[in-house]
């Protein structure tokens, strides 16, 4: 392990000295683009817990994204974009204690899990055609689609499902995303009131489940060591669970977007999405009975979980606040018809439908602080700043039995706070980039990441950051160093 | 009583003439004189003189070794850099004969027309502007500003930015790579819609769609910017950033944070590029100066060393430019003064030096102006930037551009959707 890291270190400093573009690449009458990196990692775990591992994750992840124009012509245009994000995970190699505990928690099968993506549902991000005529834009394919004004949490972004196997400090978009096969079509009439634009999308087929880490790895959030495999076993009902790909996996989803001549101008949009829960409930009774089977090591009789449908609908908005140099955006969701567990703490086997409402109001400000900035050549500090509220509505909560409707506060109160705040600065002309992002559930925990980037060249950034999340639950067994390489090219 | 009957006729006659004469502005179009444009810089003797001192220069190659001789025309904080050697390198420059730069027939047409009606209104805005130069003969400072405001670039252009970050301490370089399609909606002078897009609902002037290219972290990225007919309006500013795959809204106080890690911040912009009564302006006069106009591009090209803040081969010619002092009304800005040398002859700011807020020297603009020909009309050339060196003389850092100028050419793009925060994304990746 110790040469391993020697290795990384030693390759760090090798590259940090070189220089010059390694890779480019110019294809097809420069009709086709490609834009790439390499990224080495190293998680080291700082909080020691039961499972006592100390390296978390030794991972090289490739990324290539490519764009291909086809026709180009002033009426007609079509393209062919594509993204992929491939890793490989050394930490099995150099870290014993790593491989201990994910083989007695999920099972040796589970190594490759931790080691690559499954399949082309992980790696392959996007793969679509785009094809814009006048006033029509259509894109089929595989898409990751950002709806909404914030990243912290997901308000009206609901589209594509979360990869959370290595969802750690700054992570980058890309890699918590899936993408889903779709229809997305755009329309935008002609000097139309407020410059709107029509959007609409259709997933005909596709379902994808929210990917979780393998039991027992360094990124698993789950309970001490079960016996017989029991944590694992409950990931692995929840995929076998999820729905097969077809045509009870529609989902449609419309947004129309805008711009209002008001004040500043102020962007907005409106949106409906009827989609289906990515992350499952247990499926009532029967459903319990068969969870509690699989606890004992025994076959389950039938499904355990269920991926209920619901209802989204969204408005964002965007504008500046001049007078104090601000940025405001804001999302509202109201979610309709959404299924919840019932009962007491992390179980429970009836489901009640419930309405909740989530709002998100973010203000960015760019400040020159005092003494800083001014030795900084006047580079202010960004600062954002982040309200996040949820309203559970008709909440449930009986005193006497202890059942409570379980949702994603993990607590009995209906109403649930998060404030976040982000500062990012830069010296040296972008070349070293502090920054940090506090994050205050007012029910719970309190997370600090805190990073340096370094940046020298067009190519090469190094990056090492710091996660802490102060809570007395499991969270705190994430507390991690990260460090990363990375080398981009195009 | 005879008298008082030849008194009454020639009284009466008398007060009719009077009255035509007080009503006859009201009757006739008040031409408060023709409109002189284009005014060339030198005329007459002045041309001789100027002729003269060519004789001696012209042609010449400057460098630290020969300076002295034409240090009186040179701007002095350029002058100072190019005379330290030790600290700056060895830098070369040309001295070209001074050419009178014409404008376009649509700018001289619309000049004529439209210029008399123009004004400064009481917020220090431009008032009852069309199109063309609002004050071809500028009585002041500020009138002098508009003018750079509503300078023609060529209606619809395509900037392709080529920039160098030259860290001059380290000697190395970073790029910046991005192109910009710019239309204006209004004040257009030769390629049709003249003067103005009908309808222009929004009341948008001029709009610039930028992709970014380099570095590969920006890749992808695109932004817009949207400057209104109503020149005290805030610009909007939108940010596509392909990381997240959203839509950014950028606020005022986001323009003074350096671009890029660049040398120059939203505001640089061609030196300044935000609303122009937002300065105070003092008029200091004119005077003549070796400013950049004529460019040969090619020679900036091959004229750059990896690591040296300033290019070889800049091409100066001796003008007579407008110098303004100005500061910003908002105390608390970047730049305590900043000093303008506008040329006379395109109202393009060629030269800037712009002080810290402690009040010392911090970033020096040399421009470079070249002709555009324009590809809707082989016979126009437009007079635009195709260098823009930005020198941080605190740091030893600088950022300095060559770009290529397209304009007229169509490209799919100038097109009133192109230009709305829809299209970011619709267009993003």
């Amino acid at each position: 392990m110790k040469k391993s890291i020697l290795l990384f270190f030693a390759a760090n400093m090798l590259l940090l000295f070189s220089s010059g573009n390694i890779l480019a690449f110019k294809l097809f009458d420069d009709k086709l683009d490609i834009k790439g990196s390499i990224q080495q990692t190293l998680n080291i775990m700082t909080h020691e817990e039961v499972r006592d591992m100390r390296i978390g994750s030794f991972r090289t992840i490739a990324r290539l994204e490519t764009l291909y124009d086809a026709v180009k012509t002033p009426d007609l245009k079509v393209r062919l974009y594509a993204m992929g994000n491939y890793y490989y995970d050394e930490g099995l190699n150099i870290s014993s204690d790593l491989r201990k505990s994910i083989r007695y928690e999920a099972g040796k099968n589970k190594f490759r899990h931790f080691r690559r993506p499954r399949n082309s549902e992980e790696w392959l991000k996007e793969l679509y055609v785009d094809i814009q005529f006048k006033n029509f834009q259509v894109r089929i394919g595989k898409q990751l689609i950002s709806w909404g004004e914030s990243a912290e949490a997901q308000v009206t972004d609901v589209i594509n499902p979360l990869d959370v196997k290595y969802l750690v400090a700054f992570p980058d978009w890309e890699d918590f995303k899936l993408g889903l096969w779709m229809v997305r079509m755009f329309y935008k009439p002609e000097n139309m009131w407020q410059d709107l634009l029509f959007e609409l999308i259709v997933i005909p087929f596709d379902f994808e489940e929210r990917r979780l880490p393998p039991a027992g790895s360094s990124f698993f959030l789950g309970p001490p060591p079960m016996p017989y495999y029991g944590m694992q076993k409950m990931f692995d009902k929840m995929r076998s669970d999820a729905p097969k790909d077809g045509s009870n996996c529609f989902e449609i989803g419309l947004r129309i977007k805008g711009y209002a001549d008001i004040g500043e101008g102020i962007d907005w949009t409106i949106s409906h999405f009827y989609t289906r829960l990515d992350t499952p409930l247990v499926d009532g009774q029967k459903g319990f009975n068969n969870l509690v089977l699989i606890m004992l090591n025994m076959p389950a009789r039938g499904k355990v979980y269920t991926y209920p449908n619901y209802n989204s609908t969204g408005f964002t908005f965007a504008t500046t606040w001049n007078r104090i140099g601000s940025a405001i955006r804001g999302e509202l969701a109201y979610n309709t018809n959404r299924d919840y567990q019932y009962g007491p703490a992390f179980s429970g086997s009836d489901i009640k439908e419930k309405d909740m409402v989530t709002f998100a109001l973010k203000i960015a400000r760019p400040t020159m602080v005092p003494w800083l900035s001014r030795w900084n050549r006047d580079t202010s500090v960004e600062i954002t700043f982040t309200w996040y509220q949820y309203w559970l509505l008709n909440h449930e909560y009986n005193k006497r039995t202890g059942d409570y409707i379980q949702w994603e506060s993990n607590t009995r109160d209906s109403t649930w706070t998060k404030l976040t705040l982000s500062l990012f600065t830069s010296f040296m002309h972008q070349t070293l980039m502090p920054l940090c992002n506090f994050a205050y559930d007012l029910n719970g925990s309190t997370t600090i990441v805190s990073g340096l980037i370094y940046q020298p060249g067009d190519h090469w950034q190094w990056m090492v950051s710091y996660m802490q999340i102060n809570e007395k639950g499991l969270g705190r067994y994430q507390n991690q160093v990260i460090c990363s390489m990375r080398y981009e090219f195009w | 009583m005879g008298e008082n009957k030849k008194c009454i006729p020639f009284r009466f006659t008398v007060l009719i003439v009077l009255q035509v004469f007080l009503l006859l502005p009201l009757l006739v179009p008040c031409q408060a004189g023709e409109v002189q444009y284009p005014i060339p810089c030198y005329e007459g003797a002045e041309l001789e003189n100027v002729r003269q001192w060519e004789k001696s220069w012209a042609g010449k190659k400057i460098d630290a070794s020969n300076i002295e001789g034409v240090k009186e025309f040179f701007p002095e904080t350029m002058y100072n850099i190019v005379s330290d050697p030790g600290r700056w390198g060895e830098i070369w420059f040309q001295i070209i004969p001074y050419q009178q730069i014409m404008p376009t027939d649509g700018d001289i047409a619309l000049t004529k027309k439209y210029a008399p009606q123009c004004s400064i209104g009481q917020q220090e805005d431009l008032l009852n502007y069309v199109s063309g130069v609002p004050f071809p003969q500028p009585k002041n400072a500020l009138e002098v500003a508009y003018n750079f405001d509503c300078i023609n670039q060529g209606d619809n252009q395509l900037a392709q930015q080529d920039s160098f970050l030259v860290d001059g301490r380290r000697k190395y370089d970073r790029k910046m790579i991005l192109d910009s399609n710019v239309m204006w909606f209004s004040g257009r002078r030769d390629i049709a819609p003249v003067p103005e897009f009908e309808p222009n609902r929004k009341g948008i002037f001029r709009a610039a769609h930028s992709i970014f290219s380099v570095p590969a972290s920006m890749r992808g990225g695109r932004a817009l910017q949207i400057k209104w007919k109503d020149r005290t309006r805030d610009y909007g500013s939108w940010f596509f950033s392909p990381s997240s795959r959203r839509i950014l809204r950028r606020s005022m106080a986001q323009r003074t944070d350096s671009q890029g890690g660049s040398d120059m911040c939203t505001d640089d912009n061609l030196v300044y590029d935000f609303t122009t009564n937002r300065l105070n302006y003092k008029m200091l006069g004119r005077k003549e100066m070796l400013l950049s106009r004529h460019q040969d591009l090619a020679l900036l090209k091959e004229g750059h060393i990896e690591g040296l803040c300033v290019p070889n081969g800049i091409q100066y010619e001796r003008i007579k430019p407008y110098v303004l002092e100005c500061t910003h009304k908002d105390s608390g800005y970047i730049y305590s003064k900043m000093t303008w040398y506008v040329d006379p002859e395109t109202w393009w700011i060629l030269y800037s030096d712009k002080y810290d807020r402690e009040g010392n020297l911090w970033k020096v603009f040399n421009l470079s102006e070249y002709l555009c020909k324009s590809y809707y009309d082989p016979n126009d050339v437009i007079p635009t930037i195709g260098n823009m060196l930005i020198v941080d003389v605190q740091r030893a850092h600088s950022t300095f551009g060559v770009t290529g100028v397209l304009i007229g050419k169509e490209t799919g793009n100038y097109r009133a959707d192109f230009f709305t925060p829809q299209a970011l994304q619709q267009y993003g990746y």
